[in-house]
């Protein structure tokens, strides 16, 4: 009620049916001293006093309810209660969850879903960027991946570099150089440095999700990842086409680890292949210092003896075992490029910007023998003619 | 007498019934707050943006059913029809369909060969993949991984003929190759690409889409084969002049199996077009006889600058033998693990 100003129409809705109720039937006076009058006429008084209908009065309440619901849903967009939905998202959705195919895992990241942190070591030669591509390929199918390559130089491979620009994958790239100490040897512990770098990195980065040493010439169907993505400790699995048994693989019987499936005849406390088992990252941190040590074929071992874990802390997958997802296959060493693509003959064509595309084979294996060259793409050429 | 000199206005003029005056206070007082709620509804009308929680799960509901009808009707097959094409969600209607045939046989890597080809062939739509298998009875573990692939694939078996097991220098896959060709020459009704992809290839998925628009015969280079680290058509102005090529030979068309394309309506309009058993000679030989010359090929790989193709090869290893005496494994993991392998037989 105001005294003031007429035409106000309440600082509350509340009250605002009193007021209009008073314009409707009564004059706003100015004059503090018609106040009383004012209130002794006042029709709200009147209103209580009155013995009315009470069906009227449930009304009344009825309609005052109604109008405080109405009013309750006029809270700013941003409040907690509200849930806004886009619909054509959702429709979008829900088709796409129809047209993936069965056997393959969305492809789309989920929130809920731990992260796979697939460390790679990989060097310069004539088949990686073949080797990765198909390997990327793989990946691309997964869910929740952040693929850790760690390439073996000191600088950057420039076709790595064009590789890694098109790649449609997270990823971090680790520049880890084989110490000149196992350089030397006949038997180098391939790989352990960029094993090692990854750890550091997952270690310094504190990543949460799981960690595992993918080679970039092995084979994975994807169905490993969802095998080992749920590791709380270190889980394992058969790998196939390793030694000369074919297979690498824990024996289970009934659940319960009998022994090692394995060709490699050194003694080993874990004698499993290093695409045969994945570790949680937060149990690594938690152990502290974990590293692979530089012995060669006892890599795996040696890692797994410093995450301090006993049989019972393993977990077997792939249906107790008894499938296999991942197989050792090698790829044969290629030739590197001729330089005879460099001759001028092939001058204003598509050869040109191919060479940037394929590895050429170090100067020092160069025949610079014009002659010969010459001879030969003159032979070639002759046939089309 | 109080309102004498009042100004009387009204908020709104009502023809008020003859009641008691509280009477007429209580009606306009109802009438005004029906009307005030009506303004707060229409202010609420913006149903775009909110949705309250039992909305969403009844179109949920309804999106889910109206979904399984379409799914029932038009159920995924992972087999071809009588046309030479699959239905279902990986087949976008009017897009030409890719004809893949892979020869394949019998080795320990058959399956991983198979695995990582298959899966670089999930990222392709409107494919099928025809496997021929160089056996005279079908390998189970192969058909169950094509089963469980998600893929639109044909099986088919085609042994080498026995007078050519016995050379030196087989002509491999050409028997295989040939089945395929024969299969789409039945079933292919709606036009496509027909590619050869061996098992042990790398393909870069952006291929096969250029591969998809190939009118006569697409070519393109492929990476790390013959001593010259790369076999691949050169291109002067947009038009295939020469062919860049460790093993010329003599041959016209000097590519690599992986190296090229050709277009269904082409194929058909050939009907003597098939692969010859004479190795080294299987894609010259076979592209001679689809009755085409230089001007017809269209180079792809932006403009054969790229490689998209690899001609990896793998390592062979030794075929699962039984389990040493030493070790017992019966009702163990290894037994089911070893029945899965290759034992060697062919």
């Amino acid at each position: 009620r105001t005294r003031a100003g007429q035409g106000s129409v309440a600082t509350s809705a509340l009250t605002g049916a009193v007021d209009t109720r008073l314009m409707c039937q009564h004059s706003f006076q100015t004059s503090p001293a018609s106040s009383p009058s004012a209130t002794k006429t006042l029709p709200f008084h009147s209103v209580m006093k009155h013995r009315s209908n009470p069906l009227v009065l449930l009304l009344l309440v009825v309609t005052a309810i109604m109008l405080l619901f109405a009013i309750m849903h006029t809270y700013p967009t941003d409040s907690l209660n509200q849930h806004y939905v886009n619909p054509d998202r959702l429709q979008l959705d829900l088709i796409s969850q129809r047209q993936d195919p069965k056997p393959v895992s969305p492809v789309r990241d989920l929130a809920d879903l731990p992260m796979i942190y697939p460390i790679t070591p990989t060097y310069g030669r004539s088949a990686q960027i073949a080797d990765l591509t198909r390997l990327s390929q793989t990946l691309m199918l997964v869910p929740n991946i952040h693929w850790i390559i760690c390439e073996d130089s000191w600088t950057p491979n420039r076709l790595l570099q064009l590789f890694l620009k098109d790649l449609k994958l997270n990823f971090t790239l680790i520049l880890t150089p084989m110490p000149a100490k196992y350089r030397r040897l006949k038997k180098q512990p391939k790989g352990c440095t960029a094993r090692n770098a990854g750890l550091k990195w997952l270690t310094d980065s504190n990543k949460d999700g799981v960690l595992y040493f993918m080679d970039d010439d092995n084979t994975y169907d994807i169905r490993v990842f969802e095998e080992m993505r749920w590791t709380q400790r270190v889980s394992m699995w058969p790998v196939g086409l390793v030694t000369e048994l074919a297979v690498s693989s824990p024996i289970l019987k009934n659940g319960h680890l009998l022994g090692w499936y394995d060709g490699y005849m050194i003694k080993r406390k874990f004698a499993i292949d290093m695409a045969g088992f994945a570790t949680n990252v937060q149990f690594m941190i938690k152990v502290g210092g974990v590293e692979m040590p530089y012995m060669h074929g006892l890599e795996e071992d040696g890692y797994l003896r410093a995450l301090k874990i006993g049989y019972g802390d393993i977990e077997f997958k792939a249906d107790g075992c008894t499938k296999i997802y991942v197989w050792h296959t090698r790829t044969q060493w290629s030739s590197r490029g001729s330089p005879m693509i460099i001759n001028s003959h092939y001058d204003g064509t598509n050869l040109r910007k191919l060479q940037s595309r394929i590895m050429l084979s170090s100067r020092q294996n160069w025949k610079i023998n014009s002659s010969y060259e010459a001879w030969l793409i003159k032979e070639q050429f002759s046939i089309h003619n | 007498q109080n309102y004498k000199n009042a100004k009387r206005f009204y908020l709104i003029e009502i023809q008020m019934p003859r009641l008691p005056r509280r009477r007429q206070m209580m009606m306009v007082l109802c009438g005004a707050a029906t009307l005030l709620l009506l303004l707060t509804a229409l202010v609420h009308t913006d149903t775009q943006r909110y949705y309250s929680p039992l909305r969403i799960a009844d179109k949920l509901a309804t999106q889910r059913e109206q979904i399984a009808e379409v799914a029932a009707a038009d159920a995924d097959t992972f087999e071809p029809g009588s046309d030479g094409v699959c239905s279902g969600r990986r087949w976008p209607r009017g897009v030409r369909p890719l004809y893949i045939i892979t020869p394949t046989y019998p080795r320990a890597e058959q399956i991983p060969e198979l695995t990582r080809t298959g899966q670089t062939l999930l990222h392709v739509d409107a494919l099928v993949w025809i496997v021929v298998e160089d056996v005279n009875k079908a390998t189970k573990a192969v058909l169950h991984y094509l089963k469980s692939s998600g893929l639109c694939y044909v099986y088919l078996k085609a042994r080498m003929p026995v007078k050519y097991q016995k050379l030196k220098t087989k002509p491999r896959g050409v028997a295989n190759r040939n089945a395929g060709l024969t299969w789409i020459r039945k079933h292919a009704k709606r036009g496509g690409v027909i590619y050869f992809a061996d098992d042990d290839n790398t393909y870069d998925r952006r291929i096969f889409e250029q591969i998809r628009g190939t009118k006569k015969v697409s070519m393109f280079p492929v990476g790390l084969v013959t001593k010259l680290g790369v076999s691949s058509p050169v291109v002067r102005d947009g038009k295939v002049t020469d062919f860049y090529d460790g093993w010329i030979s003599n041959r016209k068309f000097a590519v690599d199996m992986a190296g090229f394309a050709v277009s269904v309506e082409k194929f058909l309009n050939s009907p003597k077009a098939a692969m010859p058993y004479i190795a080294g000679r299987e894609e010259t030989k076979f592209l001679e006889s689809l009755n085409i010359s230089n001007i017809d090929i269209e180079p792809l790989a932006n403009n054969c600058q790229e490689i998209l193709v690899w001609h990896t090869r793998t390592f062979k290893n030794a075929p699962a033998r039984p389990s040493p005496k030493e070790i017992n494994i019966t009702d163990s993991n290894i037994q089911s693990l070893l029945k899965q392998l290759w034992n060697g037989k062919r």
